[in-house]
């Protein structure tokens, strides 16, 4: 191999593309070639720093934004109530019919159950959290036009 | 390359909801991850993919099975991106195809310009569109020529001369850093 030959070799080889022969034949031409012994090591700097590229992640799952799970229209098909999860966390979030998110509930256990109901154009949510093997049940009512959400007394057992 | 459950794809492709959410959540990060490094920021990224997989929910009935399905999603945010980035640079699509160096002399920051030399996906962002493309198939989604070229439409030849110059160029560059670094 001459040295042209020699650097689709080394290029191909780091992509594993080289047969047994390829990969003999290249190593015996860098043994003896003053010139392709350093830059043979800079291409495999290069290909192991490209290796190690950190593996992004999304900050946030988009899948839950555009169809979440168990999605709750309100009465007049103005709101979709939903619950997501983000970071660790879950909440409560309501989209208009456009899909943008309109309001955005306080964090929640990412254990919490949580069940939605529409009372008329005001969201209303239960969260049932398990705590030292009991369970504690909270309501809270959403007022989605002006953003907030407030905890309701408890409920009187039936 | 990771390969999709085929009972899952067959499902989401019937319409069942939960199939695909999860066939969704499977690609979303491979989607981030392509769409980050060729976009270079988090936010076109979370744009793109949220674009990509809508696009992939809508026209999962038209994806024959005769592709590799995550050849298929990479097309998808591989064109959204090359869109974007066009919209964005005001080329014509042979100067943003064929430009060496897009973007490098553009940068009016000069902080910015010392980070562009300082590291490896900086200098990934000063590759033409297309050789970052296929840096970016092979490092970060493990593809192999083959696929790069399913995916980007290209000939087997074409995607290794792109794939080879690029780290031609990425070696250089960064060995010029590395020089100017011992001095500065």
């Amino acid at each position: 191999m001459n040295c042209d030959e020699v650097m689709e070799a080394m290029q191909r080889d780091l992509d594993g593309d080289l047969t047994a022969e390829e990969r003999r034949r290249m190593q015996i031409h860098l043994r003896h070639c003053p010139d392709c012994v350093p830059l043979y090591a800079r291409l495999r700097r290069l290909s192991s720093k490209l290796e190690n590229l950190p593996k992004v992640e999304p900050p946030c799952s988009l899948v839950d934004a555009l169809l979440p799970r168990g999605a709750v229209l309100s009465p007049d098909g103005q709101w979709r109530a939903a619950v997501v999860a983000e970071g660790g966390a879950k909440r409560v979030v309501v989209h208009d019919a456009a899909g943008a998110a309109r309001f955005r509930g306080h964090a929640l256990s990412p254990d919490a159950r949580v069940t939605l109901q529409w009372e008329g154009n005001a969201l209303v949510y239960d969260v049932v959290t398990a705590q030292d093997g009991r369970e504690t049940a909270e309501r809270w009512r959403v007022n989605v036009a002006a953003g907030t959400e407030e905890r309701l007394p408890e409920r009187p057992h039936p | 390359m990771h390969v999709v459950d085929p009972h899952l794809l067959r499902d989401a492709r019937a319409g069942n909801r939960e199939a695909m959410i999860e066939l969704l959540r499977q690609i979303e990060t491979p989607v981030y991850r392509t769409a980050y490094y060729l976009l270079g920021n988090e936010h076109d990224a979370l744009d793109v993919t949220q674009e990509a997989l809508l696009r992939v929910f809508m026209k999962l009935h038209t994806y024959e099975e005769k592709a590799h399905f995550h050849t298929w999603v990479q097309r998808i945010v591989t064109n959204l991106c090359i869109d974007l980035y066009r919209r964005r640079h005001a080329y014509t699509a042979l100067e943003a195809l064929d430009g060496a160096l897009p973007d490098a002399s553009r940068v009016e920051d000069e902080v910015e310009r010392r980070d562009l030399a300082a590291d490896v996906k900086a200098a990934i962002h000063r590759l033409s569109l297309h050789q970052r493309t296929v840096v970016i198939l092979r490092y970060l989604q493990g593809f192999s020529y083959q696929e790069i070229a399913d995916v980007l439409n290209l000939p087997l030849n074409t995607v290794k001369s792109h794939l080879f110059r690029a780290r031609q160029q990425l070696q250089v560059w960064l060995q010029d850093h590395v020089k100017g670094g011992i001095g500065g």
